[in-house]
């Protein structure tokens, strides 16, 4: 007998067949000695089966076994607590990191600024008279020389295209 | 003054609704109650006490973290009994990957053995008491494979649907029917073996 047979006649004992197989094995079994024999040993297995499994005790007390999985709910929780409070915790660190990360890109970003973006200042050359030179090769602008003559209370901006400062 | 509540005298429906509002005591009355069918369902699939014992204790644990998904379409017991058997099949599963072999491609290789095997006419179960015919059947079990045991555990005691046995077993229907045909057959011979020796 095929396999596919066998396994169709289990399944017409388990009720797991449509109408129409179930109709034709039923007529298999019913014309097929091998087929019907099969069937019987199945039904006789199945039913033997259906008396359930076999009883048993569980081997500790009540006290016992309920004061482990007491304890292993109560772990479970404080758990499933702290996993919660765990993404809280990593805000508040960062929280406290920021600050002082903070002030310190902020100094340096002003050190920075400082100390490569402003003009450079040359001193006051005499008494009445002070000198700057704006120098930004970037935009190419003409070298220029600016004279603030306090007493007669004017600025004198010297433009040179063609040299340095000198 | 809170009124004194009488545990045992409440149903399991009841208990289960005192155990979701984190009732512990009614918690533990459907514990003490069921603990030792969830054991036994453990211990089918296992056949080890120890395996068993930490399979239920966990089954409980699982049970009441999972109170709010138990709507009361099976009884609680039942509902019990399938964590139990899901938890085992995990073990079973861990347990295949660290021996590192195929066992369940093994099992179903068997099969051809059962398909040769005569037929048992007679019913070598007649006639038994129950828990006389429970205890041989118990001991034709011990000698089935895991995927055989485990396949006749959800169908028979379990009273799951190939298409559910399937899907808990992760394999085909197919090879559902395959596994329980070989269980069955096989079980039907050491039956009738257990017969015969008893007999002498």
């Amino acid at each position: 007998m095929e396999l596919e047979t066998q396994l169709s006649i289990q399944a017409l004992i388990d009720g797991e067949l449509s109408d129409a197989k179930r109709r034709e094995v039923e007529q298999l079994i019913a014309t097929d000695a091998d087929a019907k024999a099969l069937h019987t040993e199945l039904s006789n297995t199945v039913g033997a089966l259906r008396e359930g499994e076999m009883e048993r005790r569980l081997p500790e007390s009540r006290e016992f076994f309920w004061s482990k999985i007491a304890d292993e709910i109560e772990l479970s929780e404080c758990r499933e607590a702290r996993a919660q409070a765990k993404p809280v915790a990593a805000i508040a660190w960062w929280k406290k990191l920021l600050l002082p990360v903070g002030a310190a890109a902020a100094l340096v970003l002003a050190f920075t600024v400082f100390h490569t973006e402003g003009p450079q200042v040359v001193r006051p050359i005499g008494d009445n008279l002070s000198v700057e030179s704006v120098a930004d090769t970037e935009l190419e602008l003409p070298e220029a020389m600016i004279f603030d003559l306090y007493q007669e209370d004017a600025t004198v901006i010297w433009l040179d295209s063609e040299s340095g400062v000198n | 003054m809170s009124e004194s509540i009488d545990y045992t005298q409440l149903e399991d429906t009841e208990l289960v609704a005192k155990s979701k509002d984190q009732d512990m005591q009614a918690y533990e009355e459907l514990v003490a109650r069921h603990r030792d069918k969830i054991y036994a369902r453990a211990f089918s699939m296992m056949r080890n006490e120890e395996e068993a014992l930490d399979m239920s204790q966990e089954a409980w644990v699982k049970g009441w973290q999972r109170l709010n998904q138990f709507h009361g379409q099976a009884s609680f017991a039942t509902w019990m009994t399938r964590i139990t058997i899901n938890l085992c099949l995990d073990l079973i599963r861990k347990k295949k990957r660290q021996r590192a072999e195929s066992i369940e491609q093994l099992d179903d290789d068997l099969g051809g053995v059962e398909r040769q095997m005569e037929v048992v006419e007679t019913n070598p179960t007649e006639g038994l008491e129950r828990q006389e015919l429970r205890a041989k059947i118990d001991k034709a079990l011990e000698q089935l494979s895991e995927a055989h045991r485990t396949a006749i555990v959800m169908h028979e005691f379990q009273q799951l649907e190939y298409k559910e046995i399937a899907k808990r077993m992760n394999c085909s229907i197919g090879t559902v029917m395959s596994r329980l045909f070989y269980a069955r057959r096989r079980l039907a011979s050491l039956l009738a073996g257990l017969k015969k020796k008893d007999e002498f």
